[in-house]
């Protein structure tokens, strides 16, 4: 019997659903699986590398170090110091890669290597952690030989090739090249301009043309092609526009970025991207005449498919002449900044005490390498105290090639003699002018007062509430360590386990809700009684119930003690208080005859028990406490009746 | 009659049990409580000779055995600031000030930390003292308590309410409402701490997304306060009182108020 209804139980489950809801889940663990591992894989890949270019200089040129580290998760890598080398850093970029959809980072890490005598170097692994592991790259060799006769930079190459022929102002004409021409997608990259210094930024445009109507689809970003050039991180979002060129409409990605030449030279620029055209194949059909109904651009799209074509589009690589920075006339503190620039400098506060934190506000604007200028020092810093600056860049264009960059250093007079914040300087190579300039800010007043606190008790403006030792009521000059500093407190005061405020902890909360629960309750009753109050008709009523409840209890007491007479003017108090709510009336003026005329029907009981009371009570008539306790259930029935 | 007795019996038992239990819950936390005062007594000792490092650590074994105290985080961050690590001091203080927001020590010491560090701060405005004669679990259970009794007031009111019509119930109704506004804005001034850290790390680094790889957009100094908002793995999107803003190694910035004492790395 029971094997039957687990049988008949099993038969009504809807297996069909059932069966398709586990393939599904299976399916989608087994992809879940298959994805983690795959994920798992990748991630475990990254790798480093370095090269340095080229393998021998002279003392008094310069090679480059380059750093490439590819992974989803790379650290910064971990430049070894060389004796005898200056390795400086010059410029950072970013180039992306796509593999089956998955995009992935390589970053760039560049660095000038000035030799500081001759001979043969070698540079160590340098390390990085990449996706969580530690990788290390090969060392390197580099021979240097005896010097130049010039300084720590490369003089200019005399035979160093002439500038590449562009057109007038950098920019190409909006034209299509014969290369370009039969393409269905190409790609352009344009500088501003082909003769730059070494560091000097250049703003650059990578331009991707695709013919309207074409299905694209990116795998990679733009990459910059050769290690002459450094390049500003490109923007994910490129802008999309169209253009027309020779007559044929073409959608356009843009991006604008900027780039810096990392060594002297003439160098190909040139950017290649991936992608992956949807080309539409239109079905072959064979028709008797030369040309049918269905030969028609509508039908071929309508009939045709599309395949995948993945294409690596490389722009046209146009020549880019690289200048050194000339050695003479470069002042101590230039620190690579190239461009145009302006300089400004303010303080806040002026007026202080000695010991004053002061925050000098220095703005440096222009155009050109911001990532190369620091923060000018102060000249006379013995009479400071001064802080590590920050430095905020709000550039003004996309490519980060114009904009403001300012410092804010925190100094501290040491001397009351102090009365102004010196000159700053800040040193840069104009590539207008073409020579080093020094700007220079003026002097900002100050008005610096002895420290008055030496006098004063420190902790005056803290009104303390706690003694630090018993009996001082507030920290006192006595008490102080050298150093100003507020001594130790020797009492251990109120512990507490956690420094939580209490009203994270559920259980204080959740006790609110008993305050609150009152509250809800009380104000609900408030209103209740407010209504009542402003409801004579209700309060009445109220009233009256009452007063009935309290007689039929009378009439219980009264049934109990044999007590007829008090049973029967309960009876009629009773009554009378329904039927006065009832007709408008003063209960005390409604009598039996009253009772007789106006109620029928419905209060017939209480007619019938009053006559009884007047025959007791003039009659002499006496009642058993059956007969009471039946005139009750009549005048309760009665009243009952009577209030619906 | 049987039934009363086996009642009183029960009842005899159940008391018996809590006072015991009340008893062991005594001692055990008075031995931990005497364990603090015995580190924490050790720790001024060490700081009296000049010993800061011997000084913190029996200051942080102080707050694993017994818990934390106002005293016993600002002698900790004097000990710090003595040994010139002005982020873990200024972290200290602030902890500090937190549990005991009056104390002038702990304002004058944290002031000048503070300077030390490049660091504008003044006194807190007149205005403000007043709310700082309570810390935000003072606040807080001033307002809890001045809600149950304007709740009881209200709720007794609605049962009785002929009992309830006079001057003295409106008195002490306004009454409750003025604590109720003043603990509300004590909680308020006193919660800021909830969100705040301080930079701990030296040559901390703020970058303009939370990879190894990403970009540096400016360094952040030891012991800049600044608001904690969001974290992603091993980063927090920190903005300083400067308004600078960025994201910055778990490591490199430690929370004012740490949720437990297992949170307890360094402060």
């Amino acid at each position: 019997m029971k094997r039957d209804r687990c049988l008949d139980a099993a038969r009504a489950l809807p297996w069909k659903q059932i069966l398709i809801v586990g393939t599904c889940f299976l399916f989608t663990a087994w992809a879940l699986v298959i994805f983690a591992e795959t994920a798992h894989g990748k991630s475990g890949a990254g790798e480093i590398s370095a090269t340095v270019e080229p393998r021998e200089i002279r003392v008094g040129e310069a090679a480059v170090l380059s750093v490439h580290i590819s992974g989803e998760s790379a650290g910064r890598p971990s430049i070894p110091e060389v004796d005898g080398l200056r390795l400086v850093p010059i410029g950072q970029s970013s180039q992306y890669q796509s593999n089956n959809g998955r995009v992935s980072q390589i970053v760039s890490y560049l660095f000038q290597v000035e030799p500081q005598h001759e001979g043969d170097f070698t540079l160590p692994p340098v390390t990085a952690t990449v996706n969580g592991q530690v990788r290390t790259s090969e060392p390197l060799r580099l021979s240097v030989s005896g010097s130049t006769g010039g300084g720590a930079y490369a003089k200019p190459s005399a035979n160093l090739p002439p500038p590449a022929a562009h057109a007038p102002g950098g920019r190409e004409v909006s034209r299509l090249s014969a290369s370009e021409a039969n393409q269905r997608a190409f790609l352009r990259v344009t500088p501003l301009k082909f003769q730059a210094y070494v560091g000097e930024r250049v703003p650059v445009e990578i331009q991707a043309f695709f013919r309207q109507g074409l299905q694209a689809s990116l795998n990679s970003f733009p990459m910059f092609q050769g290690e002459a050039f450094a390049c500003q991180e490109l923007s994910r979002k490129p802008e999309q526009t169209e253009q027309i060129l020779d007559g044929i409409p073409y959608t356009v990605l843009t991006w604008r970025t900027a780039m810096s030449g990392i060594k002297e030279g003439n160098y190909p620029v040139s950017a290649a991207l991936n992608a992956t055209l949807m080309v539409p194949q239109t079905s072959r059909r064979q028709h008797p005449f030369e040309r049918g109904f269905f030969d028609d651009d509508f039908f071929d799209r309508f009939f045709s498919s599309t395949r995948e074509e993945p294409v690596r589009m490389t722009s046209v690589p146009k020549e880019m002449r690289v200048l050194p920075l000339p050695t003479s006339g470069r002042p101590k503190d230039f620190s690579g900044a190239v461009g145009q620039f302006s300089l400004s400098a303010d303080a806040i506060p002026r007026d202080g005490m000695v010991g004053d934190p002061i925050t000098l506000k220095i703005t440096i604007a222009g155009t050109g390498n911001f990532d190369r200028v620091s923060c000018p020092d102060l000249a006379t810093s013995k009479d400071w105290r001064t802080y590590t600056p920050t430095d905020v860049f709000k550039p003004s264009d996309s490519a980060g090639y114009e904009g403001e960059k300012s410092f804010e250093r925190a100094i501290i007079p040491l001397s009351a003699a102090i009365d102004e914040v010196p000159p700053l300087d800040f040193s840069y190579f104009d590539t207008a002018k073409e020579t080093y300039i020094t700007l220079q800010t003026q002097p900002i007043r100050l008005r610096i007062a002895p420290d008055a606190r030496q006098v004063q008790a420190p902790a005056s403006g803290y009104p303390g509430k706690t003694p630090a030792l018993p009996g001082a009521a507030v920290a006192s000059e006595s008490r102080r360590e050298p150093g100003g500093l507020a001594p130790i407190h020797m009492g251990l005061g109120p512990v507490t386990a956690r420094l939580t405020p209490i009203f994270e902890n559920p259980w204080f909360m959740g006790a609110q809700g008993i305050p609150l629960g009152a509250l809800l309750v009380g104000l609900f009753m408030g209103r209740r009684n407010q209504q009542r109050a402003n409801n004579p008709s209700l309060l009445r009523k109220m009233e009256a119930r009452e007063r009935i409840s309290r007689s039929l209890q009378e009439m219980d007491q009264a049934i109990a003690g044999h007590n007829g007479e008090g049973f029967f003017a309960a009876c009629r108090r009773g009554a009378q208080e329904r039927l006065g709510e009832l007709w408008g009336q003063v209960p005390e003026s409604i009598t039996l005859a009253d009772v007789k005329e106006k109620l029928k029907g419905t209060g017939e009981g209480i007619r019938q028990v009053l006559e009884n009371a007047d025959a007791a009570a003039y009659a002499g008539r006496t009642f058993s406490q059956e007969e009471l306790r039946d005139f009750r259930e009549l005048v309760a029935r009665g009243l009952k009746a009577l209030e619906n | 009659m049987k039934s009363g007795w086996r009642m009183r019996g029960r009842l005899r038992r159940l008391w018996s049990i809590a006072a015991g239990a009340l008893l062991i819950a005594t001692w055990v936390s008075g031995a931990t409580a005497g364990q603090g005062d015995d580190l924490f007594e050790q720790g001024n000792q060490a700081y009296a000779k000049g010993n800061d490092d011997e000084a913190i650590s029996c200051y942080q074994k102080a707050i694993q055995e017994a818990g934390y105290s106002a005293p016993l985080l600002y002698n900790m961050a004097n000990a710090y600031y003595r040994k010139k690590d002005v982020g873990r001091a200024i972290l200290n203080y602030k902890r500090a000030l937190y549990l005991d927001p009056g104390n002038g020590d702990i304002q004058a010491n944290l002031a000048l930390a503070r300077k030390d560090a490049g660091q504008v701060s003044g006194p807190s405005p007149l205005w403000r003292r007043p709310f700082d004669i309570l810390n935000v679990n003072g606040w807080a259970w001033m307002l809890s308590g001045t809600f149950g009794v304007f709740s009881l007031m209200i709720l007794l009111r609605g049962i009785r309410p002929a009992g309830f019509q006079k001057r003295g119930f409106r008195v002490v109704m306004t009454a409750a409402v003025l604590l109720l506004l003043t603990g509300g804005v004590g909680v308020t001034l006193h919660i800021g701490n909830l969100g705040r850290g301080v930079v701990t790390g030296d040559h901390a680094q703020l970058r303009v997304s939370p990879f190894d790889s990403a970009a540096s957009s400016t360094p952040i100094e030891d012991g800049r306060i600044v608001r904690m908002a969001g974290t992603y793995r091993d980063y927090v999107w920190v903005r300083g009182e400067d308004g600078r803003s960025g994201w910055i190694k778990k490591d490199a910035v430690e929370p004012v108020i740490p949720a437990g004492k297992d949170d307890l790395t360094s402060g």
